[in-house]
């Protein structure tokens, strides 16, 4: 069968393809042999010696640094993936070299035979060594393996063979991408009739493709609500070789691998235990391979009909297809016109600037300035065109797609992530649904959302009326007073306006195996109904105490692992984990247990049974009194709160902690209060100022006419003797509160830099605290009007106080 | 045999050729005339089914030239050019062609090679023109195609290889009935080795006969008539059709096709005094031909 195959024309011109360039050949033969067994090879001796040394004693590992090797080892991989283009041209030299057309036209081939033995010829001599070296780094695991694994328990074995799966979608992965970037070339063969232009085409193609598609989901997304550019990396993985390597990474990355263990292979199975996440990984990746095959094949069909229709005198024209050129340089015109999308007053820059980039490519093309106006009216039709296909997909909403919303019966499950911004915490909600009912409600959610869900303008317009005399003055920083705004803004500091919003995702996973992703930013009271619908479902206990249990699981094998000692030095012969109570100073309390997993599950799936019987109301406005791996415990949860005090834990009281007199550890030298008025406008405890005005939802706006400052909230700061306020301090904290969820306004009060709410009932209590406020400049008649934030002040009779 | 019925090639704006019709039988060594750029080439590279037509066909044994393997098997292209073998040596080109070509005969080139003695595993790109135009004349001819095409093939070779190559394409012809396509600028050279020729001016193909016929239907004569106060013009002779018309004292010098016969009968009813017929020789004929088509050295003057 195979000398059969290989006595036909077509292999023949291959094999003469190859012979041809042997000298190419075996550059790239080197390059790739050199590439992953190198890099493998180096980072698995490091990794043998090492444990070697775990078991000798000895100290081999510290005298062999694998990072040069690997290094080496990247580059030379990398150069021969490159190198896919000369590949390319090298096997449809016919195409670009007039001398040759004659010698290779004539032979007994068709052109179907003479392409495909082309492209098989140059693809074999770029992808044969690639797989030859990939089979060298299965054989170097495989060889390897044995010898640093035989310590390991049957997880981190398991974890070994992760590896391989990566190692294997990886290089696959590459495979694939690889033969999409050859068939590339061959497209560009198939249309350039120079080396010149067959060579800048590919890198332009290339390069173009995912930058162009990129710039323009940039502004799209930026444009259009709704569109996330973070999810534009699923479009962006299709759009070209380049864009597909940086998917196939940021999808092992992001839903498997960690890519730390890459430069410490002997880690990756010693190190982080339990199971990596790759439930979505498989799914996400057999889809955008499959898609990947296709648009090659797609491409490879192209070039194969673009190599049939062209004739052989067509060699030395720069461009045989036309359109070709256009679409590159339509690509160019575009991605310069996006830099004004981000820039407006750059516009007549870059539209001078895209045409001189126009005007030099076309002199290129038409080697000279022959019918030059064509030049002309064909650029004025580009940007044309680009602007107009600009404004027709905003203004249309991307035709619609924004506001698509699939049916509920072709869902098969919706992904939702939101995160409130907790004050010492955050909160982060990561929920699968895949119940028709859930699935039902958030779809009527996402309707609802497009019918009142008022524009960031029209907020911002409301805001102005409220806040706008608080921007007229400003303290100059001078010992007597305040400059106009405008004096203010020379110095080139623009206020900033805190928007009032959260971020939430939404994922809609079809039965098709499409995903559609939305992004949107909720005012409190949106954000309170979504939480209606997302909290307080068994869906989301039970992925609560999942995540409990595969955090506290992981940190724990993590504690057991010889390897990360450094990061746990206090071993014992027991095990451990850390519960973290308020982030106040002292509050963080360690709970030692034993038999570990055990333990660790067990308290899971207490945690899951609270969680389950809790309310809304309660995830909304229950108290927390401590966070385990960075998630709640609410007082509520008396099973879990039962567990804890079983195992020493000692509830923490924030009044308490505050002692009455200059001795203690809260002396009055240190104890620093700052009250927020419950804000102006805005709804909720989800809303809160910020230290610094780059920190949190803040959005810069340099035209002051238009919108004003809307984080200029009332602040009182506290800083006399702490007996003259003790009592009211001590009711106030009685109610405090790291965590609260509530529409109705409610003050804020930082002691020591930790924040607290206080409910809105108790915001009497809060009053009679403010009695014992300090003006920042209360010796000045005139300024008892302002009170001081964290940049500006406001008209404090203005805003009503 | 080889046909061009009605073909049109164009090369964007340029019209190479216009519905050209040409017959080459099996055996036939026949030549391409023809001025530059009059389509000489195009023909080859039609037959050899590199180009493809814009309309009419090209046909070898009566099948398409173009994309068709079978018909591409029986044709050996050899172009005006060996540029694109530098990278070669002779016998890596030999086992290049021996693949495509199943007729190749190793005795044949090795035979021809013991006669030129070209250095084997020397990169082609080291010869000199001559060697390398040998080495791909004896490569084309151990091919062993039925139809062998060569674009300016002697060009480069000194004269005794000129002899040797053109024994050797002779031999190739006696001994398997090669029909042989040449297309040179060198009339001597066609007038030594083909046996038909076709004359192409601007796409079109002017004359096409054997030579032999054609040398003997156009003569120049040196003519005198009794009546010597009469100035004679072509149109007193509507019998001939005469090429070139040109009066030196009382001798004219007509250059006219025709038979002997025909013309003397043409001349009798004048009285000629003196006729003299002498045959022309073929670059005589290209350039009388093409002078009629507004092509001659007359631009200068």
């Amino acid at each position: 069968m195979t000398a059969k195959f290989l006595n036909n024309y077509p292999a023949k011109n291959a094999v003469r393809i190859i012979s041809q360039n042997r000298k190419f050949a075996i550059v790239t033969c080197i390059l790739s042999l050199l590439g992953i067994p190198l890099f493998l090879g180096s980072a698995m001796i490091s990794s043998y010696l090492e444990t070697l040394d775990d078991k000798n004693g000895t100290d081999f590992y510290y005298g062999f640094q694998p990072e040069p090797y690997m290094l080496i080892g990247g580059f030379c991989a990398a150069i021969a993936v490159l190198l896919g283009i000369f590949c390319g041209i090298r096997a449809f030299e016919e195409e670009w070299n007039k001398t040759r057309v004659d010698m290779l036209y004539s032979l007994p081939l068709n052109g179907t035979q003479r392409f495909f033995s082309d492209y098989l010829g140059g693809f074999t001599m770029y992808a044969v060594p690639y797989l030859v070296a990939v089979l060298l780094g299965w054989v170097i695991m495989l060889v390897m393996t044995p010898l640093i694994i035989s310590n390991l328990t049957s997880d981190q074995a398991s974890e070994v063979h992760e590896f391989y799966l990566y190692y294997f979608l990886g290089t696959l992965g590459l495979f694939v991408l690889m033969w999409m970037y050859y068939t590339i070339s061959a497209v560009c063969a198939s249309c350039c009739g120079t080396l010149f232009e067959n060579i800048y085409t590919n890198l332009l193609l290339n390069l173009l493709l995912p930058g162009t598609f990129a710039a323009v989901l940039a502004v799209i997304t930026y444009q259009v609500d709704g569109l996330d550019f973070e999810y534009s990396w699923d479009f962006i993985g299709y759009t070209s070789p380049i864009g597909g390597l940086i998917y196939l990474i940021y999808l092992l990355a992001e839903k498997g691998i960690d890519f730390d263990r890459i430069s410490d292979y002997g880690n990756s199975y010693t190190g982080y235990g339990g199971s990596v996440e790759t439930s979505g990984l498989m799914p996400a990746y057999l889809r955008w391979i499959f898609v990947i095959i296709l648009l090659t094949a797609a491409l490879l069909f192209l070039a194969w009909k673009l190599y049939q229709n062209r004739k052989a005198e067509q060699v030395s024209s720069p461009f045989v297809y036309i359109w070709l050129y256009y679409v590159i340089i339509s690509a160019i015109v575009v991605c310069i016109l996006c830099i004004s999308a981000a820039e407006d007053d750059a516009i007549i820059a870059v539209i001078l600037f895209s045409a001189i980039v126009y005007f030099i490519m076309e002199v290129i093309r038409k080697r000279g300035f022959k019918k030059f106006w064509l030049s002309v009216v064909t650029y004025i039709v580009t940007v044309a065109v680009a602007i107009g296909g600009y404004i027709l997909t905003i203004s249309t909403d991307c035709f619609g797609r924004t506001k698509y919303i699939p049916a509920v019966s072709t869902v098969s499950s919706v992904e939702i992530y939101f995160n409130i911004p907790d004050y010492s915490q955050g909160l982060n909600y990561n929920l699968t649904y895949k119940d028709k009912e859930t699935i039902q409600k958030i779809e009527e959610f996402h309707r609802n959302y497009f019918k009142n869900h008022d524009t960031l303008e029209e907020n911002l317009q409301q805001i102005v009326e409220i806040n706008k005399y608080g921007l007229e003055y400003t303290y100059d920083g001078s010992i007597d007073g305040y400059t106009s705004y405008e004096q203010y803004d020379e110095y080139d500091s623009f206020p900033y306006y805190r928007l009032d919003y959260n971020t939430f995702t939404i994922s809609y996973h079809t039965i098709a195996g499409t995903t559609i992703h939305r992004s949107y930013q909720l005012y409190p009271d949106e954000m309170l109904d979504l939480m209606k619908i997302c909290l307080g479902t068994d869906a989301y206990a039970e992925s609560q105490g999942k995540l409990m249990r595969s955090r506290l699981l992981s940190d724990a094998r993590k504690y057991n692992d010889k390897t990360h000692q450094y990061e746990y030095p206090y071993q014992y012969s027991f095990e451990l984990f850390c519960f973290y109570s308020n982030t106040s100073n002292n509050s963080n309390q360690q709970i030692y247990i034993s038999d570990t997993e055990n333990t660790i599950r067990t308290f899971a799936d207490i945690y899951q049974t609270d969680m389950k019987a809790m309310t809304f109301d309660e995830f909304c406005k229950g108290e927390i009194i401590g966070y385990i791996r960075s998630m709640p415990v609410y007082k509520s949860c008396t099973g879990t709160v039962a567990f804890l005090k079983e195992h020493g834990f000692t509830e923490y009281d924030l009044a308490e902690a505050i002692p009455d007199n200059q001795d203690s550890y809260y002396n009055r030298s240190k104890l620093d209060i700052r009250i927020y008025a419950p804000e102006q406008y805005k709804t909720g405890s989800l809303n809160y100022p910020s230290y610094l005005p780059n920190q949190g939802n803040y959005v810069a706006f340099n035209n002051t006419e238009d919108y004003v400052y809307c984080d200029i909230v009332p602040l009182y700061n506290i800083s006399g003797s702490i007996q003259s306020y003790y009592p009211e301090l001590y009711e106030v904290l009685s109610h405090a509160r790291e965590h609260y969820i509530s529409a109705e306004p409610c003050y804020l009060i930082y002691i020591n830099g930790s924040r607290y709410l206080i409910p809105a009932e108790y915001s009497e209590s809060v009053k009679k605290l403010i009695q014992h406020e300090n003006y920042y400049y209360n010796n000045k008649s005139d300024t008892e009007r302002y009170f001081y934030t964290d940049n500006y002040y406001v008209d404090k009779n203005y805003i009503g106080f | 045999m080889m046909q061009l019925k009605n073909t049109v090639k164009q090369f964007e704006d340029f019209c190479a050729l216009d519905g050209v019709n040409l017959d080459i039988p099996k055996g036939t060594a026949f030549g391409l005339l023809g001025s530059n750029g009059a389509g000489k080439s195009t023909i080859l590279r039609l037959f050899s089914g590199i180009y493809k037509p814009e309309s009419g066909e090209v046909l070898i044994d009566d099948e398409p030239v173009y994309d068709n393997v079978k018909a591409k098997q029986k044709v050996f292209f050899i172009n005006d050019e060996t540029v694109q073998f530098g990278g070669f040596t002779l016998r890596q080109l030999k086992n290049f062609y021996k693949q495509f070509y199943p007729e190749f005969s190793e005795e044949i080139f090795e035979r021809l090679e013991k006669i030129i003695q070209l250095p084997m595993d020397k990169k082609i790109s080291t010869f000199s023109k001559g060697m390398k135009r040998q080495a791909i004349v004896i490569i084309g001819i151990s091919c062993c195609t039925p139809y062998l095409l060569l674009d300016e093939a002697f060009d480069g070779l000194d004269p005794t290889m000129r002899i040797i190559v053109k024994r050797m394409l002779v031999d190739a012809m006696c001994e398997r009935e090669l029909t042989v396509v040449i297309s040179s600028h060198n009339l001597k050279e066609i007038n030594e080795m083909c046996d038909t020729a076709a004359l192409l001016h601007h796409g079109k193909i002017v004359f096409n006969r054997e030579l032999d016929s054609l040398k003997g239907a156009v003569h120049k004569i040196q003519a005198a008539f009794r009546d010597k106060e009469r100035i004679f013009t072509r149109e007193d002779f509507p019998g001939l059709e005469i090429l070139h018309f040109e009066k030196t004292q009382s001798i004219y010098h007509i250059i006219a096709k025709g038979s002997e016969e025909q013309i003397h009968q043409a001349l009798a009813g004048y009285e000629p005094v003196v006729a003299d017929l002498i045959p022309l020789s073929l670059e005589e004929i290209f350039i009388y031909e093409l002078e009629v088509l507004g092509y001659d050295s007359k631009v200068f003057e």
